[in-house]
């Protein structure tokens, strides 16, 4: 019986020591972000004694801060609805989001040793104040592009695709964060077209012919021979007893044709040849079905898991089952314009303490090595070809090269959704611009001219 | 022989300048936080308390008792941190509490003085088992339903959980039980032997389930399983127990909506946190916002906790001590299991070693699962923390329990009145 008893010591021993390691994992390992947890309670009074760092764009410009208003702090946002899709809210009575919540710990000074620090000035009672973000957005390209978008629905995201910088993030139809009280009840009608959805990163739409950037990938890596063939459309193409079709019959093109015409029956033939693993796992390698790691929270793109010859045809122009964000669409044109690497995408560039020490600074990385420089440069080919005598003319700027590509995409509700994925200039891309309006069209026409003002006002600075 | 036990004694008395020192803390802090509650004079409490713990040391030296030097201490300890923490929370309550550490510390002293030979109380392994069901039986048709748990009694002001005594009583009747018929369990089978026993256990674990006081039933289950153990030393047994146990569960899972919802919280309290998970998912942030080095005492805000004095104090502990402190917490029972388990190993006779190893789980395995349910280790089960959550019925036991180990402990080293 006295071994018994022993190794019962053991037993109760080896429980309590993983009840240990449980609990250091729970408070050293977790705890700081379940401190920073929005549904901390202990939050809301950090706020009450806390001055919130302020929001810069690129160059400096406020996007949001503390000011003091007889005594009370209230936050101030000088772009209004331009910028609130990034920078968000923060109310004691409808909480907080975007920046404003992903940010809290930095805007609060809540990280590491600084925590300690400004809870013994909160202690002394004293204010503590937050750092300061600084981020890659333009926000005089992001109140254009807003103003573009008004009175529409749809989103804007454009890019420096050789660092992943983000200098456009537009949502429309968009809320005034300095008006939350007195604005909530409409914001919240369903009638107002979901102001707080942020379509640039929470809009999953069909991507339309946009998605051929994909499948021209996929093509193009499985057999570079596709460049010297002449490829036939009669205006359909029958896939297992399916007919799926072109706005006509674009009869004998080759592969820069079909991608100035945004030929569907090219591209369906393309996809059925290079097979649905390839196009999937090149959809994989451009960042379908993967979580984005964003500074703010992003839905995932869907490219379906099985693909009969149907399904591939389909989603090989971007309809079916497939979905993407606004961001993601950017983020494949991106890809194309930086030679086939993929740049992380990123909003915070620096984060500086009330001293204007810096405390945190991004470094542009590669996320991820899509194709070869030389699949990526017939591609932008077309693209520039599209824009020279294809559908999207209407992207053009004088003096300036721009590849680009249209989509129209269908949709359940009305009209077709208007996308257009640009980059300029074309032989060394300084910007990447995705647009897409909802239900507005064909992309060539609603979405064209968005992102055309876009580059142009961002190669003008 | 009689040396020996005033070495001990003599090192008890150092060990209790500790829970001393966090009294006298307790004080400093009650004294400066300008929480006070109306009609008591936190100095006054003070010395009780002070009074109380010192009071047993010098009885437990004065008559001689051989009983183990770190148990009193231990217990100490905990009470003296569990006081400051309600104090902390709730000032009506820890004054209430302190009224039940001196009615516990009497207890002690009772059982340590007046029930030194505990092969006496196991006379009657059937008065016990009887006592035991009786208790539960009355509180399934009279009780009261608080929290979800239908646990308790209500007798006009007053409100107890029959439960603890049940537990016990369970033990002792086990303890008596299983020494008695030893022989025959570990050679086999005969329904005469295992009868009476799986009924008895079979009934309090139904019983548990009716009342919804799953804690309970899970604590009752393992120390029984633990003892029968000890008694027969076979892994089979307590496999076939834990298999048989896993059958009830599942068909428990299946019946009973509320169990499914428990469940469910368990696996991700996250998807409803506003609601059904609302408890577990802010003891989680309070353990988070405590971190390493805890936000001080008093600096907390586990407030938000509903029944955070009872269930959840050791949230409050985690989150104002820090890792340290929940660490320290979990070490302090682990150190009074070994020194409970090292009673057993001493004991001079079965009924000993059952009765110190079966008391043993008992407070450990309920301390072990109150902290691993609000830290989300395994699904929450709302028991007290031992000497240390708020509840007179509780901590009265807990002090019994005490008094029981520190007189096992004594017997081998030959002092018997």
């Amino acid at each position: 019986m006295r071994n018994e008893v022993r190794r019962l010591a053991m037993v109760t021993g080896a429980v309590f020591l993983v009840l240990v390691l449980y609990l250091t994992y729970v408070q050293a390992v977790t705890g700081e972000r379940l401190y920073l947890n929005p549904l901390n309670p202990r939050l809301a009074a950090v706020e009450q004694q806390t001055e919130r760092g302020t929001i810069y764009d690129r160059s400096g410009r406020i996007l949001a801060r503390t000011v003091t208003n007889g005594g009370q702090l209230r936050r101030e946002y000088p772009y209004g609805g331009a910028a609130a899709p990034v920078v968000g809210y923060v109310s004691s009575r409808y909480g907080s989001t975007g920046l404003e919540a992903s940010r809290d710990g930095d805007l609060l000074g809540l990280g590491g040793w600084q925590r300690f620090l400004n809870e013994g000035l909160r202690l002394a009672g004293k204010q503590a104040r937050g750092n300061d973000l600084h981020l890659t957005l333009d926000a005089d390209l992001q109140r254009l592009a807003t103003n573009l978008l008004a009175g529409r629905k749809g989103a804007v995201v454009a890019l420096d695709p050789q660092s992943g910088a983000v200098l456009v993030l537009a949502s429309s139809p968009t809320f005034d964060p300095n008006r939350l009280d007195e604005e909530w009840s409409w914001i919240n009608d369903p009638a107002a077209g979901s102001p707080l959805l942020n379509r640039a990163l929470q809009g999953l739409y069909p991507p339309g012919s946009v998605m051929k950037l994909v499948t021209a990938t996929a093509a193009l890596e499985q057999d570079p021979a596709v460049l010297q063939r002449q490829f036939y459309c009669p205006g359909y193409l029958e896939v297992q007893g399916w007919k799926l079709t072109c706005p006509r019959a674009h009869g004998y093109l080759d592969f820069q044709e079909a991608m100035m015409y945004s030929c569907n029956v090219t591209f369906a033939t393309l996809a059925l040849e290079a097979g649905a693993d390839k196009f999937k796992s090149t959809a994989a390698l451009y960042g379908f079905n993967k979580p984005v790691n964003f500074d703010l929270p992003v839905k995932e793109s869907q490219v379906p898991a099985h693909l009969d010859a149907n399904g591939l045809a389909e989603s090989s122009i971007g309809q079916g089952a497939v979905l993407a964000t606004p961001l993601q669409m950017a983020l494949v044109t991106a890809a194309v314009a930086n030679r086939g690497i993929m740049m992380q995408p990123y909003l915070v560039a620096r984060v500086t303490s009330p001293g204007g020490q810096t405390l945190w600074q991004s470094q542009p990385r590669p996320l991820q090595v899509v194709t070869g420089a030389a699949v990526a440069e017939e591609i932008k080919n077309a693209m520039v070809a599209t824009v020279k005598g294809g559908t999207a003319t209407a992207a053009a700027l004088p003096g300036v090269q721009v590849a680009a590509k249209t989509g129209s995409a269908q949709n359940p509700r009305g009209l077709a959704h208007a996308w257009l994925v640009a980059m300029a200039p074309a032989e060394n891309p300084a910007i990447v611009v995705a647009v897409v309006v909802e239900n507005a069209g064909a992309g060539g026409v609603a979405a064209a001219p968005i992102a055309r003002e876009i580059m142009a006002a961002a190669l003008r600075r | 022989m009689i040396s020996a036990g005033s070495v001990n004694r003599r090192r008890e008395m150092a060990l209790l300048i500790w829970p001393s020192l966090i009294l006298i803390a307790g004080y400093g802090y009650m004294a400066s936080s300008g929480l006070q509650h109306p009609g008591w004079q936190p100095a006054y409490a003070l010395i009780l308390l002070l009074a109380g713990f010192w009071g047993t040391h010098l009885v437990l030296r004065v008559t001689r008792h051989g009983g183990d030097e770190f148990l009193l201490p231990l217990a100490a300890v905990l009470t003296a941190l569990g006081l400051t923490f309600l104090f902390r929370l709730d000032p009506a309550l820890a004054y209430r509490q302190i009224i039940w550490t001196m009615i516990g510390l009497l207890v002690l002293v009772a059982v340590t003085t007046g029930f030194r030979d505990y092969q006496r109380l196991e006379q009657y392994p059937y008065l016990f088992l009887s006592l035991g069901l009786f208790f539960l039986l009355i509180t399934v048709l009279v009780g009261t339903r608080i929290g979800g748990a239908k646990s308790w009694l209500t007798l006009g002001e007053f409100q107890m959980q029959p439960v603890e005594a049940v537990k016990v009583l369970m033990v002792m009747y086990l303890a008596g039980y299983l020494s008695d018929k030893r022989e025959l369990l570990v050679q086999g089978t005969g329904r005469a032997t295992w009868g009476p026993l799986l009924a008895a256990t079979a009934l309090a674990v139904l019983l548990l389930v009716i009342q919804r006081d799953l804690g309970s039933a899970l604590i009752l289950l393992a120390t029984f399983l633990a003892m029968l153990y000890l008694a027969t030393g076979k892994g089979r047994y307590v496999a076939l127990g834990g298999g048989l146990f896993s059958l009830g569960a599942l068909l428990a899972y299946r019946l009973f909506p509320y169990l499914r919802v428990r469940i469910a919280i368990w696996i991700n309290p996250w998807a409803d946190a506003a609601g059904a998970g609302y408890q577990i998912v802010q003891a989680l942030i309070a353990l988070g916002s405590g971190g390493v080095f805890g936000t001080g005492l008093g600096l907390g805000q586990s407030q938000v906790i509903p029944v955070v004095a009872r269930d959840f104090i050791f949230v409050t502990m985690g989150e104002e001590m820090g890792l340290f402190g929940s660490i320290g917490i979990a070490l302090l029972y682990l150190l009074l299991a070994l020194r409970g388990f090292r009673a057993a190993v001493a004991a001079r006779e079965e009924q000993g070693i059952l009765l110190a190893g079966g008391l043993t789980v008992l407070v450990t395995f309920q301390a072990f699962i109150i902290m691993a349910g609000v830290s989300k280790l395994l699904p929450l089960t709302g028991v007290t923390l031992p000497f240390v959550s708020y509840g007179g019925s509780s901590l009265v036991i807990s002090y019994l329990i005490l008094g029981l180990l520190l007189n096992v402990s004594a017997s081998p080293r030959g002092i018997r009145p």
